[in-house]
């Protein structure tokens, strides 16, 4: 159980599609980063996994998830700050009110 | 035996609270379930045998995205939590897609990978070896990695002190 790589890639799978649904029926801004974080979860586990059977010494999906979770870092600090300016802007973060641009 | 249990409750903890994460209704809750679910994947990470890894996943996401989250969300106004009606045909929309991203897949998955297997916790790319990766063959994605991230954390600041 602990050592097949079919629950690893079943939870990743998991992890990757409550994202989707997240992103595509929530509609606060906040939660849709939330579920884009669970993606970018699944995204580096799937990759450790595989990691476990292709590369030489396991090295190369160790440096690529440790770029992704810097991405991951970098993409949430920016996101942040717009959804703090958008909260100071527009007093909300329905995504489906949020329909006009040069506000 | 036992580290078969671990691993299914991790597994448990992982899918629940990443349920619960997509499906509460109030922001903070939902932080908080994202917080215990990535928590457990670095769980899955050890399994793994990517003790480094791990450790950097409770650093960053735990330690550092999830409380910016969790600021973001305390610094705001509070949002009236209006009755809203939910469009049923957007909501029926989303679902099937990610229940057919998740059929195709997980069809590809059991056709291809059902019986791969591995041993668990042996770690042949240690600590060392990674760090002298990223000091030699990957040593331009590695600066150009942190150039991203400075420029984000000025983004962040400029974008968040601007007065309007």
């Amino acid at each position: 159980m602990a050592g097949s790589l079919f629950s690893y890639l079943l939870l990743s799978l998991i992890l990757i599609s409550l994202g989707l649904v997240g992103v595509f029926i929530r509609r606060n801004l906040v939660i849709m980063l939330i579920c884009i974080e669970l993606i970018l979860n699944g995204v580096t586990l799937n990759l450790l996994a595989i990691n476990k059977f292709v590369a030489d010494g396991h090295t190369l999906g160790q440096v690529i998830a440790i770029f992704i979770i810097a991405l991951a870092a970098a993409e949430t600090t920016i996101a942040l700050a717009l959804i703090f300016l958008t909260f100071k802007h527009y007093k909300e973060i329905d995504a489906e009110k949020l329909n006009e641009l040069k506000g | 035996m036992f580290s078969d249990i671990v691993f299914i409750i991790f597994w448990l903890i992982i899918a629940l609270s990443a349920v619960l994460a997509v499906f509460l209704q109030k922001p903070i809750y939902n932080a908080l379930a994202m917080a215990c679910s990535i928590f457990s994947v670095a769980g899955m990470y050890i399994f793994l045998g990517y003790e480094f890894i791990a450790a950097l996943q409770v650093l960053v996401y735990v330690g550092a995205i999830s409380v910016a989250i969790i600021f973001v969300i305390m610094l705001s106004p509070p949002v009236t939590v209006q009755p809203k009606k939910i469009n049923i045909y957007k909501v029926l929309v989303g679902v099937a897609t990610s229940f057919a991203f998740f059929i195709v897949f997980f069809a590809l998955l059991y056709a291809k990978y059902f019986d791969a297997k591995f041993t668990i916790g042996e770690a042949k790319g240690t600590i060392m070896q990674v760090g002298y990766m990223l000091a030699t063959k990957m040593a331009v994605p590695f600066e150009i990695i942190s150039f991203i991230l400075l420029v984000a954390i000025m983004g962040a600041i400029v974008l968040a002190k601007r007065e309007d």
